[in-house]
């Protein structure tokens, strides 16, 4: 029975139909920079970091058996799963303050070459877990540092209503020499959006991508990945070593769902400049019925 | 469907019809007692010294991220502001500061406050959203040149029902990027509200008129005409502190208009003059 009460979440609880998952990730060798975003599930810790493996521009659907996802229980369908809470901290002065983002990734295109300014076409049709792509946003995430010219990024994709050759909306702006993780068109630069693209006036979802292109070669050999993921929910640092919770059972969005074979992955925005080895630590309840 | 309910607000997160915008600013203005806006500082909005025509309504429609940025929305949609996170450290911690987060509509630029002639306004163009003038608030800001003195100016102005009416109010002396409308009608080094106080009966400004400064305070000042979205008292240094309108607004989730210019204005408490960085997000949804 889907839980529509505390007295069911009490039930839930009291009857084991909730897990509990910690987390940590430390930052790479090089410092973040303040108002970007970065992507966590390149990075070390638990889980695993991914390299976004596959076929170079070839859609890969993610999954929580792919590896890089922080566990959420398995499936439990017929039941209802829903992300009850959440705690985060970073140990280090220089990882507050923060945003963490939580997001289910549906899956992505690798090999997205950062040096070239004809259009990319990616292919396979991507399978999802929210009808219609409904909620799902793209963010391009660079695998190697990109080199150092000046470029903007166009994309066509396909709507949550299925309607294809839906462009940007404005001018996206990706950062120059951007490095690993750094979400490339995230920042405080003009026309730099993040953490997701921009989508077209009225779309609220990704069902599909057909191209990307650049405006010019950002003149270094360097690739990203171009990930589609449904945001669920977020949580923000302040201080210090102090963990920060988050009731979602009190705040809203209101108990999130966590659909069979959610990939949870993280994506982290720095509110300050964040020093290399910066270790970001927290944990995640869940709770079905 | 409208978000109206708990049930609609949860249904526009699980559909993708919401946006979360960071923001970021660096180093303000030096400051205590006093309001800021935010946009005198680099970062994310852009700086927008507000220069333009002397005297000239200079309407604000955003287009791209000039202003906080949001998604365009189906016409038959109400986009609502749903959500801000804000957190501010100072260069010297003294206290929380308050913010106030607002559309602006449009301001006169470059009024010279040297000048004690009455200064005619243009108003060729009409105000882009809240039309009527109705809950739309005045700021006087001083740009580009700094005030010498504190002043006192004498503002006509056509409210939101359509009448003439006069306000004398003091102009203080706070430096560039500052916030400057005052309260009383002495030349006194009022820190003042954010908003000037206008005449007895005024629930809204339309237009202004004129300013005549009886005693000029220098330096050069904008007329700013904005409708305040919703407030924000933040915590300790660097500490995010969360408003979820449903949940602190009464349920109340400011309506944001197609081309609204969203800025902060900013006070810290008294104490020595610091500069402040602001780091957080506003969260939009729509039905």
């Amino acid at each position: 029975m889907a839980i529509q009460s505390i007295d069911n979440l009490v039930s839930a609880i009291s009857d084991g139909r909730s897990a509990r998952y910690d987390w940590n990730k430390i930052t790479g060798g090089t410092a973040y920079t303040a108002g970007r975003w970065y992507d966590t599930a390149q990075l070390a810790g638990i889980p695993v970091a991914t390299t976004y493996p596959g076929t170079t521009k070839s859609w890969v659907t993610c999954d929580e058996t792919t590896g890089f996802g922080l566990p959420h229980a398995g499936n439990v369908s017929t039941s209802i799963k829903h992300l009850l809470n959440m705690a985060a901290w970073s140990t280090a002065a220089t990882g507050v303050p923060a945003t963490l983002m939580l997001v289910d990734v549906q899956g992505y295109w690798n090999g997205i070459d950062m040096n070239v300014a004809t259009s990319q076409a990616l292919t396979g049709t991507p399978s999802l877990r929210y009808a219609n792509g409904a909620g799902c946003r793209l963010f391009l995430t660079a695998r190697a540092t990109t080199g150092a010219t000046a470029h903007n990024l166009s994309y066509s994709y396909t709507n949550q209503n299925g309607t294809a050759g839906r462009v940007n909306p404005v001018t996206v702006s990706c950062t120059a020499s951007a490095i690993t993780p750094h979400i490339v068109h995230s920042g405080t630069a003009a026309n730099n959006y993040g953490p997701f693209l921009p989508l077209a006036s009225g779309d609220t979802g990704v069902q599909n991508v057909a191209s990307v292109q650049l405006s010019a070669a950002s003149g270094t050999a360097s690739t990203a990945v171009l990930v589609l993921a449904k945001p669920l929910a977020q949580i923000t640092l302040s201080v210090t070593g102090l963990m920060t919770e988050k009731d979602l059972l009190n705040q809203i969005p209101s108990l999130p769902i966590i659909k069979d074979g959610a990939c949870l992955t993280w994506i982290l925005g720095a509110g300050a400049a964040v020093a290399a080895s910066t270790t970001f630590s927290g944990g995640t309840e869940f709770v079905w019925g | 469907m409208p978000i109206r309910t708990l049930s609609d607000l949860n249904s526009a997160y699980d559909e993708g019809r919401w946006h979360q915008q960071r923001i970021l600013k660096n180093t303000s203005v030096s400051h205590s007692s006093q309001w800021i806006d935010v946009t005198f500082a680099s970062g994310q909005p852009a700086y927008d010294p507000r220069i333009g025509v002397s005297g000239k309504f200079t309407p604000c429609v955003a287009t791209g991220n000039d202003a906080v940025w949001f998604p365009s929305i189906p016409e038959s949609q109400h986009r609502h502001l749903v959500g801000i996170t804000a957190r501010l450290s100072q260069s010297t911690y003294i206290g929380p500061a308050s913010l106030v987060v607002f559309d602006l509509i449009g301001y006169y630029p470059l009024i010279d406050g040297d000048s004690t002639d009455e200064q005619l306004f243009d108003n060729s163009i009409e105000l882009p959203r809240y039309k009527d003038g109705e809950t739309v608030a005045l700021v006087v800001i001083n740009h580009v040149a700094p005030a010498i003195n504190a002043g006192v100016a004498i503002i006509k102005y056509i409210d939101s029902k359509d009448q003439e009416k006069t306000a004398t109010v003091s102009i203080a002396n706070n430096g560039v990027g500052t916030v400057c409308s005052g309260t009383s009608s002495s030349a006194s080094s009022d820190v003042g509200p954010v908003t000037v106080s206008l005449a007895n009966g005024t629930s809204g400004i339309k237009k202004i008129l004129s300013v005549q400064y009886s005693v000029p305070p220098g330096g050069l000042h904008c007329f700013y005409l904005v409708r305040v979205l919703t407030t924000l008292v933040t915590g300790d240094n660097a500490v995010a502190c969360e408003k979820d309108m449903y949940v602190a607004n009464a349920t109340m989730l400011p309506r944001i208009f197609d081309g609204a210019w969203i800025g902060m204005f900013e006070r810290l408490p008294p104490g020595t003059a610091r500069t402040t960085t602001l780091f957080g997000h506003l969260t939009f949804a729509w039905g």
